[in-house]
């Protein structure tokens, strides 16, 4: 079928540049030659000439019908955009409480109808067809965030090679991640604590034992650990995390939403103990790339390939989504399965602060204010 | 006219405004009840000479009330402070109330007690300073919240951007030699067939002259002798001809698709100290894995032949144009 397709098209292309000459009035060789190259090719004698004008006349012919037609497609194309055939006065046959909701449908369908016919006409048009319109979804609408980051802007590469977390990143220091959780924690939280183990290779779990946060950064410093986890929970369920980056860097709050145990999950894997790699998709500002710096050192520098487990943190709509899966390459490499391995948890920053964890007198960079910040649908901050 | 029965018996079985239904037992809610309970003992409406211990501020006060000042209310209680050590505090208590009811002076000693312990735990959480923080959680913004998760959620596509991620890794050449379908390797291998294709279509059309010459060569030797003894020698030695030529390049295809799986046959090699452990199995393994390798191989002759296969689509495809604008 697809060879069909790309002829139907060809002719709509050499008609169209037909159309083009005869509105300039003289027909020139040249542009001519540049439609048909074959018969350029052949000869440039006189009585060829004569037969190519004799070709022109027939498929000019061709060549206004098709115009107008193209014409009519085309204005039949924009009509069906707009005009729907259904209101609401078909439904006066109908009890008033029933109208709406049968006015809702019948729209609906005739949307549905609407795009299919416009699909034919589409295809009957070819290549001439006007270009799709670009869906109208939150991301492309997304207000616009004076602090997104460019893929090469100085600024921000200065900030990132001097930031908390340049030492990670230049190779200084190694992770060591300590996981503990709020005084007096439930089964669920010690759980989900050995759920974050799995995923965080060179994480250990501490009780927290009623020991205060501060005294916990200071030993957790001296025992040269790089990062802090701390699981809050409520109602004996893990509710929010408190993740700090040590010795010095920025402390961030982290709600809990949706948390399924790999225990839950329809089909899961079971983890092994390499490295695995990250991904951080979707952070683009400035706030967002801090945060996933932040999260990025959580991890080994060199995953090991051969473990094929991916740590995922996918932000859409300023939530994070976690997710841990095994992965293989299939079909030459043109496509990869995946199999879930870890926990799936959606995290939603509420907070950053600068420093370690001081809840009365550290410095807040970010707090989510519900009033001020959340002003609209399409506005994010990650 | 204090009558502490009358009293009694009317919040008893009546109304009183301080009791409060709770399951167990019922309770008082007048703050200046002794123990809390509701009953005849400790109710402060129905007891003429009353007393009990409050905390204000930190601070202890035994209130006490007599008969005989039931008719000033508003000197009706006699308030003494208490000492903030507890020893001299429940000395007091003892002194003050030296010919009360027993009942009285133990609850209030008691009472007094329980408010040091609560004073106590009050000053440690101050200086250790761990005090929680109670925040109220919206129930619309929580709702509202868990929607716009479930369609970020529905938004992201999550499997579908992991493994767009992943393989743009992969093309990149971040895995490095873990897999042996490297994309540049794939697409020169897919030159390659291309190749061999165009040739092999013209060794088709070149075969059958080369088969008459050669009976030529062998039986007649009357018409053409030069041209004869041209394909003779063309045939018997080395010759610059096309199709030798092109049987040669052939050859060293097959000779780098041989060097290609001695390559992996070395990496099962390089693998071989990580597994030092269980020598037996990995003969086995070796094996299984040159069969696979043999697998692959013919997997690929397959591809090849298809590839062929869509290759003369696009022949027909490129003539087709040029006849109709002949014609």
């Amino acid at each position: 079928m697809a060879p069909k397709k790309t002829k139907k098209s060809k002719k709509d292309d050499s008609m169209i540049d037909f159309v083009e000459e005869e509105v300039t009035g003289d027909v020139d060789e040249g542009e001519f030659e540049e439609a048909e190259d074959i018969v350029e090719d052949s000869d440039e004698d006189e009585p060829p000439k004569k037969k190519k004008k004799v070709v022109k006349k027939e498929i000019k012919q061709e060549l206004e019908l098709t115009d107008e037609k193209l014409q009519e497609l085309l204005a039949k194309y924009e009509a069906s955009k707009t005009t729907a055939t259904k209101t609401k006065d078909d439904f006066k046959h109908l009890p008033k409480s029933q109208r709406g909701k049968a006015l809702k449908k019948a729209l609906r369908k005739d949307k549905r109808a609407r795009q299919e016919e416009r699909s034919k006409i589409r295809d009957e048009l070819g290549e001439s067809a006007p270009q799709k319109e670009v869906p109208k979804t939150i991301e492309s609408m997304r207000e616009y965030d004076p602090t997104m980051v460019d893929e090469q802007d100085d600024e921000v590469e200065h900030d990132e090679a001097n930031d908390e977390f340049a030492p990670y990143f230049n190779r200084e220091t190694s992770p060591k991640v300590m996981i503990t959780m709020t005084p007096k924690a439930k089964i669920t939280t010690f759980k989900f604590c050995y759920e974050l183990q799995k995923c965080i290779p060179n994480a250990e779990i501490f009780t927290r034992k009623n020991v205060l946060l501060k005294t916990i950064i200071e030993q957790a410093k001296e025992r040269e650990f790089t990062d802090l986890l701390v699981v809050h929970e409520d109602r004996k369920k893990p509710n929010g995390i408190i993740f700090c980056h040590l010795p010095e860097g920025p402390t961030a709050y982290f709600k809990i939403n949706s948390l399924t145990f790999t225990q839950d999950l329809k089909k899961f894997g079971e983890a092994t103990s390499h490295h695995p790699e990250v991904i951080l998709n979707n952070f683009n500002t400035r706030l967002g790339h801090n945060i996933a710096r932040m999260l990025a050192c959580l991890f080994p520098h060199d995953p090991k390939f051969t473990g094929r487990r991916v740590v995922t943190f996918h932000n859409q709509r300023d939530y994070i989504f976690f997710r841990h899966h095994r992965y293989e390459f299939k079909k030459e490499g043109t496509k990869a399965a995946l199999l879930e391995l870890g926990p799936r948890f959606t995290l939603r920053l509420k907070w950053l602060q600068k420093g370690t964890f001081d809840a009365k007198w550290g410095e807040f960079e970010w707090v989510l204010k519900r009033h001020e910040m959340e002003t609209s649908r399409r506005r994010f901050f990650l | 006219m204090q009558c502490d029965d009358v009293t009694w018996s009317i919040l008893n079985k009546g109304q009183c405004a301080y009791k409060a239904w709770t399951k167990p037992k019922m309770f008082c809610k007048n703050e200046m009840n002794l123990t809390g309970l509701c009953n005849r003992a400790s109710c402060p409406l129905a007891n003429s000479q009353y007393a009990t211990v409050r905390e204000e501020n930190g601070v202890c006060y035994l209130y006490a009330k007599v008969v005989e000042r039931s008719h000033y209310p508003r000197r009706l209680w006699e308030k003494t402070k208490l000492s903030k050590d507890m020893n001299k505090a429940l000395e007091q208590i003892s002194d003050h109330l030296l010919h009360w009811s027993e009942y009285v002076r133990h609850k209030c000693k008691a009472r007094l007690i329980r408010i040091h312990q609560y004073l106590i735990r009050m000053r440690k959480m101050a200086v250790r300073g761990n005090q929680k923080k109670l925040i109220p959680i919206g129930r619309k913004v929580e709702r509202r919240e868990k929607r716009r998760e479930e369609k970020a959620l529905v938004a992201a596509k999550l499997d579908h951007a992991i493994e767009k991620e992943l393989l743009a890794r992969l093309k990149q050449g971040t895995y490095g030699d873990v897999y042996n379908f490297r994309q540049e390797a794939f697409e020169q291998m897919l030159e390659n067939t291309e190749k061999e294709l165009e040739i092999e279509q013209e060794v088709e059309r070149d075969d059958p002259d080369t088969g008459e010459t050669q009976f030529v060569a062998d039986f007649d030797s009357s018409d053409d002798e030069e041209e004869d003894m041209e394909d003779g020698g063309g045939d018997g030695h080395w010759s610059p001809q096309e199709t030798d030529s092109e049987n040669e390049e052939e050859w060293q295809h097959e000779e780098e698709e041989e060097d290609s799986d001695d390559e992996e046959e070395d990496d099962d090699g390089e693998d071989e100290p990580m597994e030092v452990e269980e020598p037996p199995k990995k003969k086995i393994k070796k094996e299984v894995k040159k069969k696979k390798v043999v697998k692959k191989a013919a997997d690929g002759k397959k591809k090849k032949l298809k590839k062929r296969a869509h290759v003369e689509i696009e022949y027909e495809e490129e003539v087709e144009p040029r006849q109709r604008v002949k014609a």
